[in-house]
């Protein structure tokens, strides 16, 4: 759990200065759509990233702004990259305006208001008909995005995401993410809470990809590592 | 309680054991009396009593006075023996009383007198008794010993005579059966009626020595006599002769000397003998004829004993005449009737003569001696030759028999029958097109060779798919049959018109091609696992009791049996194959009009052409060669292995087999469809026409093939047909359109798509509906109620078009929910890609700077991700089968990310010296290749109901780009070319036109790609790119050719690969590079090897380059070089190609 712990810091390390504006000439802000353009990293110089999500509301242009999130994807690396990716992936999934507020996230975190964006994510209304899934897919990118910089806020997401929508698709991961954090806490009754979630993830979804480790998290848990 | 002993009841025993004595020897006396008569009358009766013989009655008599005087003997010796006197004076002899005794001690036992004491009298009966112990055989004496002596005697006796009687009985049943038969009616032979007796008739005329003269006979009232006969110094031979309405006859065997003949019958009867003496020996003796028949005939020669009467020989027959000549017969000459020669006999050997000769006619001969007295009785009969030529053959083609039209699968099951006299040299199978217009194409033909038999029959079944005229044109179907004659006559069959089936049919059939195909995957799915299961049980078996010596017999076998079993299965997916592929070529003949079923049908022969082939046919002919020549193995291994074979096999048939089932729904779904539109329209038409024809009087008619969906124009039909005729045939066409609708229900219901079922048995009920307005709608136009019936054909129609409506929808609903799953099952997918990448994220980020002590727990922490990974694979499974060509690329990113996994664990698994710093680069590969899974999943999901088969418009622009970077690559080339490098000297100038032009082509082609719709997927800037082919045209068709111009080219190639390689899913590839063009040579073509062309033979593939074929496909090919060999003789040219 310690290196559990430690592996989130060093992601904190790695992502929260990559998503600050400063230049730092490693991480996030070099990967930022125009920077790459300006190194010939990306040949996506009309694929402006923030006009992204009105593309994404115009029914007329959803597909071509799908198509420029994945070249923005591409053009990043690393984490950022997964995390564009899972933008991605909620927009394909989603309603347009779920889509497009999800990728204004990313970009104001790609802008640097990291906390701001996520939190504006996960407290947006919706629309009325907005489904459990979606609602859980935003709860999701939003808690992925404060896993760097505000792990706390981080599982309060998750634990809202779980309470509401405990079958959505993201639960699963939710739950091996939240059992890590609860562990990582000194309360007996955290604990006591992580491996409670734990084995539910390992009973509910024994084939899901993330069993095996959920396998061997139980393991360390009872283990008390 | 048993009465008290006395010398009475002792006097009483012995008198009992006399009479029993006696009653035995008079048993026994008369057993052996009736064997004895029995026997007499065996030996006399001969075949039968003859009639009105005396000897039975005489025999009863005898037996009967023998009988009597014995019984009277007997008894008079008993009575004697058994009275008092004798008695007791015999029994005090024999117990050594005084004489007197017993007999005064049973007077006073019988009347004691008066004043006598009981007392007294008990004591001298006890007295008496205790002298006369001993068993009453003893004290029977003298008549007991004479008695037993009797009975011994008469047993031997008559045991004997039983003994022949048995014996007489068994070898000759008739005979004994006529014997007792007289024996128990001895007044019925002696008063029976005497049969007229038996005559023998021999030849009239002289018997020639050698012939064999027919005897004839006389026997009326009789069913067979027996006939004797006697060759003199040989043993007298016999046989029976069926003597029919009183007569019979029988010819004797050839006559060397004289015989002595005569016939007896079953009532005794005995005829005169017959003498017969054969006349003096004829001039010509052992008389043989050869004949040798025509060398075309390939019949052997034959050789028949004597000259038959008359003799009947095929034509060009050549006749030797062989024999003994006996005395001075001078020359021998066998005469025409016209008195010329036929043949001059030659003397050979030793009394041998000898001739051969050819007729030439058909006629008599007769034999005449020249040179010597010779009587004309000694010469042979005059004989007949009659001479049978050669006729010609004869064939036919009794299937089809007449015009026909082919079936929908193309195969058309034929009879050919040929004969001929002499024999068949071949018999040949002729198919030519015959174009709408009448031409008749270059036939084809299938060649039978024969050699020589008489008659052939055979069925085969035509394979014409392919075969059929374009344009709509029949095929001209006919024999032709060779008989082997030097002259080759011949016979040909009638020619038969094959009429192309109609699209409708070929569909339907293609269709049900697929709802086989898939039964039967089905049915080898399940035969796959069970032999997979019962493998692995071997193999666990061979393993326990592993010797380690090379595995005995039974494993031996085992394996073999398991590798056939493959074989078997591997047949059986190629035949499967080729049903659909011969399907697909039936729809093929069918040009666009198979609605992309051919496609279809094509899509499923790829997915059994991937099962079970390469490495693994390879492998399985490798063990079948081992198991062969004996080879040592490890036959538990290989028996595990053959069974992990087979389990990869019925993987590879489950995920095949997911194909097949939506396949045949679809087409199942599809052909009803076809089939209801088709009734609609015909339907609707009917409708209209019958209410256009309102008021009009009835037209008469024909009627239209019932249930045909060709069957005509609609208009036709309702215009010019009677309608009722009309609506009555559509009607046919109902039932079986039902029945497609139910067997759709149930394949339905069967896979659980519950509801599109229901939609689709409510569409046959909608059917059932619109049969039933048919029905009243035909019925209406019989009655002349035009406005009736055209009413009740529009219901009808209306109704169709419901069940119609019913089945698209169904269709629908079966497609969404199909679609909806897969795209479910794909954004599961990628949501799981996803999070694994992000925990491959994590996992990288604590890779950073991690110590070797961590890095164990890293290394558990990344194999477990790499099973998730595993799991992954496992869980898109599904997609793979139904979408394959989205679970390609899906199995490939995470193949990607597997390997790369496994790679991190590796080096995390390594000491610092070896593996320091790699792991995190192979971690952001695996992070990469599952993001990389993720967004393929996701586009995967948007590619789900677009047909998978037609390619989106990122996949055509990308092959478009491709197809412009091979022709700026060929301009490349040509412009290199014109600039001297490499070409020869004069050709510079066209060369640099060539390149021109070359260019100008790519130039238009990017530029007409640029101008098109290709959206915002349009990689970098199209329309630069064509702006720079246009210029670079402009200066080749300016004759600028330099260095800077091929950079520019270069460089313009580039940026078209370039373009098609960022719109790859999967990333750049590496091999994809465009190179600078080197000179071509030409070399000059060498002329073929003579030797290729001295034979016309074609060697077949070497056995080492047929191994890696299956079974199947091996069969294949080297039927077809036989038969390519067959079809070119040298030098000859062929009457045309095979079928």
């Amino acid at each position: 759990v310690r290196n559990e712990c430690y592996g989130i810091a060093v992601l904190v390390l790695l992502v929260v200065p990559a998503l600050l504006p400063v230049s730092g000439g490693v991480g996030l802000a070099a990967q930022t759509a125009d920077s790459a353009t300006a190194e010939g990293q990306a040949d996506t110089a009309s694929a402006t990233p923030a006009g992204i999500p009105d593309d994404l509301r115009d029914p007329e242009t959803r597909s071509q702004a799908l198509a420029r999130i994945l070249e923005v994807a591409e053009s990043r690396e690393g984490p950022v990259r997964t995390l564009w990716v899972q933008g991605l992936a909620v927009a394909e999934k989603t309603s347009p305006e779920i889509g497009a507020r999800a990728v204004e996230a990313l970009l104001r975190a790609e802008a640097g208001d990291i906390e701001a964006a996520a939190w504006a994510l996960a407290e947006w209304p919706g629309p009325d008909e907005m489904k459990g899934d979606d609602r859980a897919a935003l709860l999701a990118l939003a808690a992925r995005l404060l896993d760097g910089v505000d792990p706390e806020g981080g599982a309060q997401l998750r634990e809202r995401l779980l309470a509401a929508h405990p079958a959505a698709p993201e639960a699963v991961e939710t739950r091996l993410r939240l059992a890590r954090y609860l562990a990582a806490r000194e309360s007996d009754e955290d604990r006591s809470r992580a491996l409670a979630l734990v084995e539910d993830l390992i009973v509910d979804t024994p084939d899901h990809p993330l069993a095996p480790e959920a396998r061997r998290f139980l393991a360390q848990l009872r283990r008390g590592v | 309680v048993s009465p008290a002993p006395s010398p009475a009841r002792a006097l009483a025993s012995v008198r009992r054991h006399l009479h029993q004595m006696g009653a035995g020897v008079a048993v026994v006396g008369m057993l052996g009396l009736a064997a004895g008569v029995f026997l007499l009358a065996w030996l006399l009766v001969g075949p039968g009593w003859a009639a009105g013989s005396p000897a039975p009655l005489l025999l009863v008599v005898v037996g009967l006075l023998l009988l009597g005087a014995g019984g009277v003997l007997l008894i008079r010796f008993l009575r004697r023996w058994g009275s008092d006197e004798w008695l007791t004076r015999e029994v005090e002899r024999q117990a050594g009383l005084p004489r007197g005794a017993l007999r005064a001690q049973l007077e006073l036992d019988r009347a004691p007198p008066d004043g006598a004491s009981p007392a007294l009298i008990h004591a001298g009966s006890a007295t008496l008794l205790a002298r006369m112990q001993g068993p009453p055989a003893r004290l029977a004496g003298r008549p007991g010993q004479g008695l037993a002596r009797l009975l011994r005697t008469l047993g031997g006796v008559g045991a004997v005579l039983a003994l022949l009687a048995t014996g007489a009985l068994i070898l000759a049943p008739e005979r004994s059966q006529a014997a007792v038969g007289g024996l128990l009616g001895p007044t019925a032979v002696l008063a029976g009626p005497i049969l007229p007796p038996l005559e023998l008739l021999g030849p009239e005329t002289p018997i020639a020595r050698g012939d064999r003269p027919q005897v004839r006979i006389s026997a009326p009232e009789r069913p067979r006599v027996t006939l004797h006969w006697q060759l003199r110094g040989e043993p007298v031979e016999r046989m029976a002769v069926v003597v029919t309405e009183g007569h019979g006859a029988f010819q004797l065997p050839p006559l060397d000397a004289g015989v002595r003949v005569w016939a007896t019958a079953a009532d005794g009867a005995r005829s005169p003998e017959l003498l017969l003496e054969p006349a003096d020996a004829l001039l010509l003796t052992d008389l043989s004829v050869e004949l040798e028949f025509p060398r075309y005939m390939n019949r052997d020669s034959e050789r028949l004993r004597g000259l038959p009467a008359e003799l009947e020989i095929p034509a060009g027959t050549r006749v030797t005449l062989e024999g003994r000549i006996s005395g001075d017969g001078g020359e021998l000459l066998l005469l025409h009737e016209a008195g010329d020669v036929a043949v001059r006999l030659e003397p050979v050997g030793e009394g041998g003569v000898a001739g051969a000769w050819q007729p030439a006619r058909s006629g008599r001969l007769s034999w005449t001696a020249r040179g010597g007295e010779v009587d004309p009785l000694r010469l042979p009969p005059d004989f007949q030759v009659t001479l049978v030529e050669d006729a010609p053959p004869s064939v036919a083609l009794p299937r089809p028999g007449g015009d026909t039209e082919l079936p929908a699968s193309l195969r058309l099951p034929i009879l050919l029958e040929a004969t001929d006299d002499v024999g068949l040299a071949r018999v040949e199978l002729w198919v030519a097109p015959l174009g709408a217009d009448g031409q008749v194409g270059d036939p084809e033909v299938q060649v039978v060779p024969l050699d020589g038999r008489r008659e052939l029959r055979l069925a085969p079944t035509l394979e014409l798919a392919g075969r059929m005229p374009p344009g709509g044109g029949e095929l001209l179907l006919w024999a032709r049959a060779v008989d082997v004659s030097p002259a080759g006559q011949e016979a040909v069959s009638p020619r038969y018109r094959l009429r192309a089936p109609s699209e409708a049919a070929v569909r339907a059939e293609a269709r049900s091609r697929v709802g086989d195909a898939e039964e039967r995957v089905e049915s080898l799915v399940g035969r796959s696992g069970r032999e997979a299961r019962r493998l692995r049980e071997q193999a666990a078996e061979a393993r326990v009791g592993r010797s380690g010596s090379g595995g005995d017999f039974q494993e031996r076998e085992a394996v073999r049996e398991a590798a056939r079993g493959q074989e078997a299965l591997g047949s059986e997916v190629d035949a499967i194959r080729e049903e659909l592929a011969e399907a697909r070529r039936s729809l093929d003949s069918l040009g666009d009009a198979d609605g992309g079923l051919s496609e279809r049908i094509s899509a499923l022969e790829e997915i059994l052409a991937e099962l079970g082939g390469g490495e693994e046919a390879q492998r399985l002919s490798e063990l079948m060669e081992s198991l062969e020549s004996g080879r040592r193995m490890d036959t538990a291994e290989e028996l595990g292995r053959l069974a992990e074979a087979r389990e990869t096999l019925q993987e590879q048939l489950e995920a095949a087999l997911e194909r097949f089932r939506r396949a045949a729904l679809e087409e199942s779904f599809q052909g009803v469809e076809e089939d209801l539109r088709t009734l609609v329209e015909q339907q609707a038409e009917l409708a209209k026409s019958l209410a256009g024809h309102e008021g009009e009087p009835e037209a008469g008619g024909g009627s239209p093939d019932a249930g045909d969906p060709d069957a005509g124009a609609p208009d036709d039909q309702a215009g010019v047909a009677d309608p009722a005729s009309t609506q009555e045939a559509l009607m046919a066409g109902v039932d079986p359109v039902r029945e497609r609708l139910e067997e759709l229900a149930r394949r339905l219901q069967r896979q659980g798509d519950d509801a599109p079922s229901r939609a689709a048995t409510e569409a046959a009920e909608q059917l059932d509906q619109a049969r039933e307005a048919m029905e009243r709608a035909a019925e209406a136009a019989r009655d002349g109620d035009s406005g009736g019936a055209a009413g009740e054909a529009g219901e009808a129609g209306e109704m169709a078009q419901k069940a119609l409506d019913e089945v698209e929808e169904a269709r629908r609903d079966w497609m969404e929910a199909f679609e909806e799953a897969l795209r479910a099952a794909l954004r599961q997918g990628a949501e799981e890609a996803l999070a694994l990448a992000r925990q491959q994220d994590d996992l990288r980020v604590r890779m950073e700077g991690v110590g070797r002590v961590e890095r164990g727990e890293l290394r558990s922490d990344e194999a477990a991700l790499v099973q998730g990974i595993r799991n992954l694979a496992n869980r898109l499974e599904g997609v793979n089968r139904q979408l394959p060509e989205v679970g390609r690329e899906l199995a490939g990113a995470l193949g990607d990310a597997l390997a790369a996994g496994e790679r991190t664990v590796d080096q995390l698994g390594r000491s610092g010296l070896w593996g320091g710093g790699r792991f995190d680069e192979s971690a952001a590969l695996t992070a990469e290749a599952l993001n990389r899974a993720a967004i393929l999943a996701l586009s995967g999901m948007e590619q789900v109901g677009q047909g998978g088969g037609e390619g989106s418009a990122m996949d055509q622009l990308m092959e478009e780009l491709e197809s412009l970077a091979q022709g700026q690559e060929a301009a490349n080339q040509q412009a290199q070319a014109s600039a001297g490098e490499g070409a020869e000297e004069g050709q510079g100038a066209s060369s640099t036109e060539e390149a021109a032009s070359a260019q100008r082509a790519v130039a238009d082609a990017a530029r007409s790609l640029a101008d098109g719709d290709v959206g915002e997927w349009s990689p970098g800037d199209l329309d630069e790119l064509a702006r720079e082919a246009e210029a670079l045209a402009e200066a080749l068709e300016s004759g600028t050719v330099d260095r800077e111009l091929i950079r520019r080219q270069e460089e313009l190639l580039e940026r078209f690969l370039g373009a098609g390689r960022m719109l790859e899913r999967d990333g750049p590839t590496e091999e994809r590079e465009g190179t600078p063009a080197g000179v071509v040579e030409r070399p000059l073509i060498p002329a073929l090897d003579p030797e290729l062309l001295r034979d016309g033979r074609i060697a077949p593939p070497s056995p080492d380059e047929l191994r890696h074929l299956t079974p199947a496909e091996r069969r294949l090919v080297l039927e077809y070089f036989e038969a390519l060999n067959r079809s070119t003789p040298p030098g000859g040219a062929g009457g045309g190609g095979e079928l």
